[in-house]
């Protein structure tokens, strides 16, 4: 099986570093952007089966980003994790649909635990959909 | 006597010509009267005049001394008031309506103490006829008696001034009347000014302190903001920083000597002291700037708390603490804030960890309780027979000081002492449970023995998950519903038709009712109806369910203001984030 893909959309040069270290140490195929717009621009061309994106962008806010996602009509399925500051925020993005809130500075553990059951939840999803057998 | 009269006439004539001008040449009162009687001493050497008027409401003849001795206040009667009945030469010229004509006034009689030495005068009263009716007395002393020709004049003369003296008297009291009035006015005016001085001294006070409040709300809220991006400005380094740790720590960039990991595992943990003060400052200022909101949700309170154990329990082997979580009786569903119950709860047993010495013990106790201390100052706000979640952390540490208790729940309270500084870590964590704790409409509080131990506990009154009416003639799709709202744990209630529906609300009220439209008998669009009809009803948050388009139009003629809808078939998910919402009247 390929390696999962995961988009991350941050503009912190050193958080991005690291995250993109992490991920594809732990087996990810990582693509970056820098600001919310050449973040949406990506899904097309990277085909994500994850997005990570920061809550505060240039160009295009993690916010309208996440809403633009969750309105796509293709990309909506696509789980996406949010990363903030303040932990007042998570409602807000739960309600437009958005998988996962973590505030920052979080703990390296619990985001690649979020990532793994997100990427499970969707796998399950996507086989019950194709009349599969989940095989986990 | 032909010449008297003769005499008299031509000496009428003159003193009246002398009256009359008085009064063309002054314009005050009580000069004019000055003046006659002047003009009457010098012609007809009477040496006083006295006016009595008859009043009729009082029954009274009375003195118009204003005549005779003030200018402001015309016409006023004086102190001398005589009744008609009274033994007085005033009341008999009155009553037989006669001219008198005596040498002295009786000291018997209540004249006399007007008169005083004059009493022994000679004096002539005249009585004042009006036109049905009798006016008054005008009584006119002299030293030398009165001769003939006096006696036709004086009558003569009395009559003249008595007309003029009543016009005076008329004009005096309009006159007075219009100053007493325009005095009034002007008193008023002042009362007027003074108010509307006072009140506009009182809206300025009002201004400044709203003013002062709004600034103050402002420097909150402009604090509040800045604290806000400041802890922002301060996460983002704090990631990397701490991912950069982890990721060495790991292992991931090769392996490590006991050193490095000693030296990594410090630096770890004052980043994540770092964190926990920077969201503390966060929640605290919120707190200040009333913006902290709650989201609450069905919880299980159970498997809340035992994952959270789950991961204090490393830290708390690691001490050798013996750490142990109870719950005394099954918890029911509570409607809560998870996160931010889960936040105190970490942030009491964090603590007992702290001041635990090794080898100690720590302990969560979860019951449910109908009375704790001081439960009766606060009864009154909760219905009878409220129940509470009680949740109690006790620790074996080193306890805290009777009179330190009181401050630990404070702002800005730094424990004095030797104490102060292990208290340091605690920092601003019991300020913002309080708060937390408050905000869901419970109470929090320590018992502690210095030396032996603390028990932080809190109580949260234990609020029943919302009620959902689910109303389908499909029963598969009302199972349906209800399997997914049960997860959540709400309580669900179901209806196969709109009759039932309204059956069923006006037993219970629901919190939210989900509604299909197309039914037998009686349609979603009528149960509409008859709800917002209903004062209390219309209320009740409603999503529709349906498979076909809605016609939102209806809906809103019959006063649904905001239509949520979901079309037939939905997911679950959806469902319950309409349901959650709708629930919280958001």
């Amino acid at each position: 099986m390929a390696r999962a893909k995961i988009l991350l959309v941050e503009d912190e040069p050193d958080i991005r570093e690291v995250l993109k270290f992490r991920l594809e140490h732990n087996d990810f195929e990582v693509a970056v952007a820098q600001d919310g717009e050449q973040g949406f621009q990506l899904i097309e061309e990277f085909k994500p089966e994850m997005i990570i994106c920061d809550l505060r962008l240039p160009k295009i806010n993690g916010y309208s980003l996440a809403s633009k996602i969750k309105n796509h009509p293709r990309y909506k399925r696509i789980p996406l994790i949010v990363l903030g500051a303040d932990a007042g925020e998570k409602n807000r993005l739960e309600e437009i649909g958005v998988e996962a809130f973590m505030a920052k500075p979080f703990e390296p553990v619990d985001l690649m635990e979020k990532i793994a059951d997100l990427l499970m939840k969707k796998n399950f999803e996507e086989m019950l959909k194709n009349g599969q057998n989940p095989d986990y | 006597m032909a010449e008297i009269l003769e005499n008299s006439g031509s000496n009428l004539l003159k003193i009246i010509e002398a009256l009359s001008f008085v009064k063309v040449a002054s314009q005050k009162p009580y000069e004019i009267w000055q003046k006659w009687q002047e003009i009457l001493s010098r012609e007809l050497g009477v040496s006083k005049i006295v006016l009595f008027i008859f009043n009729e409401d009082k029954n009274l003849l009375s003195l118009q001394k204003g005549l005779e001795i003030m200018g402001k206040k015309t016409g006023e009667a004086g102190e001398l008031e005589i009744s008609p009945k009274e033994n007085s030469k005033i009341s008999e010229v009155f009553n037989t309506q006669k001219i008198i004509l005596d040498n002295k006034v009786e000291s018997s009689d209540p004249l006399s103490r007007l008169l005083e030495k004059e009493a022994s005068l000679s004096f002539m009263g005249i009585p004042l006829k009006g036109q049905n009716k009798n006016l008054g007395v005008m009584l006119f002393l002299s030293k030398d008696g009165f001769s003939e020709s006096q006696k036709i004049i004086l009558p003569l003369v009395a009559y003249y001034l008595s007309a003029e003296a009543f016009s005076l008297i008329i004009l005096g009291a309009e006159k007075f009347q219009l100053e007493e009035l325009n005095q009034q006015k002007a008193l008023l005016k002042t009362f007027e000014g003074e108010l509307q001085k006072k009140q506009a001294a009182l809206a300025a006070a009002k201004q400044v302190i709203e003013k002062d409040a709004q600034e103050m709300q402002r420097l909150m809220a402009l604090k509040s903001d800045f604290i806000s991006a400041v802890s922002h400005e301060l996460r983002t380094p704090l990631t990397s920083i701490k991912e950069s740790i982890s990721l060495i720590q790991e292992g991931a960039t090769g392996p490590l000597t006991e050193n490095m990991k000693k030296f990594l595992a410090i630096a770890r943990n004052n980043i994540d002291r770092l964190s926990r003060l920077i969201n503390d400052m966060l929640d605290f200022s919120k707190i200040e700037a009333g913006k902290l909101k709650l989201n609450k949700k069905v919880t299980r309170l159970e498997p809340l708390i035992t994952d959270v154990a789950k991961t204090l329990a490393i830290n708390m082997a690691k001490k050798n603490i013996d750490f142990k979580v109870n719950f005394s009786e099954p918890i029911p569903s509570l409607y809560l804030d998870p996160d931010r119950i889960i936040q105190v709860i970490l942030n009491l047993v964090n603590n007992a960890l702290k001041f635990t010495p090794e080898n100690g013990k720590t302990t969560v106790e979860v019951k449910l309780v109908t009375d704790f201390p001081g439960f009766s100052e606060i009864k009154d706000l909760y219905p009878v027979g409220q129940k509470f979640v009680e949740v109690i952390v006790s620790d074996s540490g080193c306890g805290i000081k009777e009179e330190d208790l009181p401050k630990l729940f404070q702002k800005f309270q730094q424990l004095e002492s030797g104490l102060g500084r292990h208290y340091r870590g605690i920092g601003l964590g019991l300020v913002i449970s309080k708060e937390l704790i408050e905000i869901h409409g419970g109470k929090i509080w320590v018992e502690s023995k210095h030396q032996e131990g603390s028990k932080f506990q809190f109580v949260i009154p234990l609020k029943e998950p919302p009620k959902i009416l689910v109303v389908d003639d499909e029963p598969s799709v009302v199972e349906a519903v209800s399997l997914i709202l049960e997860t959540k744990d709400y309580q669900v209630l179901k209806a196969y038709d709109g009759n039932e529906a309204l059956e069923s609300v006006s037993q219970v009220i629901p919190d939210l009712i989900i509604l299909d439209i197309r039914m037998p008998k009686m349609d979603g669009y009528e149960v509409v109806k008859h709800l917002k009809r209903n004062e209390v009803f219309r209320r009740i948050p409603i999503l529709i369910l349906s498979g076909y388009t809605v016609d939102t139009g209806l809906l809103k003629s019959f006063g649904l203001s905001r239509i949520y809808s979901l079309a037939k078939p939905f997911n679950a998910e959806e469902l319950l984030n309409e349901a959650e919402q709708l629930v919280k009247g958001e």
